[in-house]
């Protein structure tokens, strides 16, 4: 032992830099990016609006907005932008300003619910899936290819048919064809994960299985969450639109599809800003979310941010 | 050895993984890393496992925790059948075996601090009030060397050292009766080495811990256990106490490793014997004595047939697998 002893001498090590990690590190590190910030902000004032919206809709409906939007003169049909109007008027005489910002209600409202649906839909499956693999697995694959296999508008129609017109329709039937994406490489990723060595260590103590997949697992897919859900928000905004201008969407309320595809119309004859108003609107949406979602993606990918 | 019940057993064990299919229709052939390989490891017992990588001692670790599929033989811990253990038997056992993995950095969670890591293990394994679970996280921590202070910090903000502390601590919250250490300091600094090698004889000491221990550093095996294996090709071809496999190594793959092993004391050198090649396939193992391509030794009785791990002439508990020295 006495020449063993000349090996084991012990050095300290040498002193730590300070505790930062976890949110606050987080928050730092997004104030340093304008366009993340800005973003942020654009995607908060959209939500703010529809929430203004949202309760000047339903809080004072007698003199609120909704009556607003849809008072029709007549006689000042397809005005062009001016001090009263200032995205001037539509075909019924109703004010563009007012219905594109009302629009943004029902923009926000599908895109988040159809968001959420798909995200619950394709987290759950693709977890389990690959996380346990086997014959659940197979399960997984058979769904998600059974689903990706059919078109979207179809579930909307179906939908439609069974829960009658509106925009109930539109957001299910969004969410539960358009999580295949999103299940796939949650699916794809577990697979990778659950062999991690922290992982494997957590399950040797014994730690059970739905904490190594809430705790363990699930965190390292949530740049993948964040990013698909922007994409989602968009395409259900788009979805939206084509399913409006069918006849199938929203009735009574104004909507960005239903001014795109009244727009659409008389276009030729040189009314621009119907158009250009939901399209800006819906165009400054879904820019915003894509920017967000980038950014968020570059601060949460663990495999991104090694630099501590 | 002899009287008391081995803690662990293990008998003739095989574990393989599936080798791509040469054919379509072909069955998978297997590879074996670990090929039919026996060993006994009393309670509060120290047994080094060296051999070089490739050899199959990391797949025997993860098989006695049941994360490989084993293909043959058999694991008794305290004399339990562990070999095929699910579900409910699988965490008896992981409440008596547990592991101290070989990366430190990889081996913990990202997102969790020092305490929540033991917190967790905690509470995977005992039913524990809030302030229990916080006092016993705060005297795993005292220890293994770490100050109360770090409890908070996440694994980033911790050295490699302290890393591989919080992993040992990690194991000792579930209490095991035997820890399995794979290449515990391997990843380290060599002056942070020390610290945890002297931390695992400190806890072998006041925790009567039994322990196997992976090396590749032969002088760390020879500080830290009562007894050594050496592993090749996934089997174990010479096994005794550290005292006499050093002193006087039976088989030549022994010496060889001996031989290439730096030494720290000037002038104590065995005469070199260099190691000639790569070890072959475990794919596909050489027939006879799986060394006899790179052994200086080899005659032709070892190209044929296979040595058994018999034991030395003078030494019974020194077991040697070589034809010509055995």
């Amino acid at each position: 032992m006495t020449a063993d002893s000349a090996i084991l001498a012990v050095v300290p090590e040498p002193a730590l830099a300070p505790p930062t990690a976890g949110w606050p590190l987080f928050w730092r590190r997004f104030r340093r990016r304008p366009l993340a910030v800005a973003s942020a902000l654009v995607v908060l004032l959209y939500a703010l609006v529809a929430a203004g919206v949202w309760a000047g809709g339903s809080l004072a409906p007698a003199n609120g907005l909704a009556v607003k939007v849809e008072q029709r003169h007549l006689d000042q049909r397809l005005r062009p932008p001016s001090a009263a109007h200032w995205c001037g008027t539509d075909y019924l005489g109703r004010d563009v300003f007012w219905r594109t910002v009302y629009g943004v209600r029902t923009a926000m409202y599908v895109g988040l619910l159809a968001g959420v649906i798909s995200i619950v839909v394709g987290v759950v499956l693709g977890a389990l899936g690959g996380y346990f693999g086997g014959w659940l697995d197979a399960f997984v694959v058979w769904i998600y290819s059974t689903f990706a296999a059919m078109p979207t508008l179809l579930f909307i129609l179906t939908f439609a048919l069974l829960l009658g017109r509106g925009l109930t329709p539109v957001y299910i039937g969004i969410g539960i064809t358009s999580w295949v994406g999103l299940c796939r490489v949650v699916r794809a990723e577990f697979m990778r994960l659950r062999d991690l060595p922290y992982v494997q260590a957590a399950r040797v103590q014994g730690v059970g299985d739905g904490r190594l997949i809430w705790r363990h697992i699930l965190p390292n897919t949530l740049h993948l969450v964040i990013v698909f859900f922007t994409l989602r928000f968009s395409l259900a905004v788009m979805t939206e639109v084509i399913v409006s201008f069918l006849g199938l969407g929203v009735q009574l309320e104004p909507s960005w599809g239903v001014m795109i595809a009244e727009a659409k119309e008389r276009l030729w004859q040189g009314v621009w800003w119907e158009l250009a108003a939901a399209t800006a609107a819906m165009f400054g949406l879904v820019l915003a979310l894509n920017v967000l979602g980038d950014a968020l993606r570059d601060l949460l990918d663990p495999r991104l941010n090694s630099a501590v | 050895m002899l009287a008391a019940m081995p803690l662990l057993e293990v008998d003739e064990l095989q574990v393989g993984f599936p080798l791509p299919r040469p054919r379509l229709w072909a069955a998978a052939p297997r590879l074996r890393a670990v090929a039919g390989l026996s060993l006994s490891l009393a309670a509060g017992e120290t047994l080094g496992v060296v051999g070089e990588s490739g050899c199959g001692k990391s797949t025997l670790l993860r098989a006695l925790l049941g994360l490989e599929t084993v293909d043959a033989g058999a694991i008794r811990f305290d004399g339990v059948d562990v070999t095929h253990a699910r579900g409910a038997a699988l965490r008896t056992l992981r409440r008596g075996v547990q592991m101290v993995f070989q990366d430190p950095y990889g081996s913990l969670n990202p997102r969790l601090r020092a305490g929540q890591v033991l917190e967790e293990a905690l509470r995977a394994n005992f039913k524990l009030t809030a302030a229990e679970r916080l006092r016993r996280t705060a005297a795993l921590l005292e220890r293994v060397g770490l100050g109360p202070a770090l409890k908070d910090r996440f694994p980033h903000e911790l050295s490699g050292g302290q890393r591989q502390r919080l992993g040992i601590a990690r194991a000792l919250a579930v209490e095991p009766r035997l820890l399995l250490a794979d290449e515990p300091v391997s990843a380290l600094d060599v002056s942070v080495q020390a610290q945890i090698i002297n931390l695992f004889a400190e806890l072998r000491r006041d925790l009567n811990l039994a322990c196997l221990f992976i090396a590749h550093d032969l002088a760390v095996v020879r500080h830290l256990c009562d007894r050594v294996a050496v592993m090749y090709l996934g089997r174990i071809v010479e096994t005794g106490s550290a005292a006499a496999v050093y002193a006087r190594p039976l088989h030549p793959y022994t010496r060889a490793l001996l031989a290439a092993a730096p030494e720290p004391v000037a002038g104590k050198r065995l005469a070199r014997a260099p190691l000639a090649g790569e070890p072959p396939s475990p794919a596909a193992p050489p027939p006879g004595c799986p060394f006899h391509p790179r052994c200086p030794l080899a005659v032709a009785r070892c190209r044929q047939e296979r040595p058994e791990l018999v034991p030395a002439a003078d030494a019974p508990t020194h077991h040697a697998a070589c034809h010509v020295t055995g």
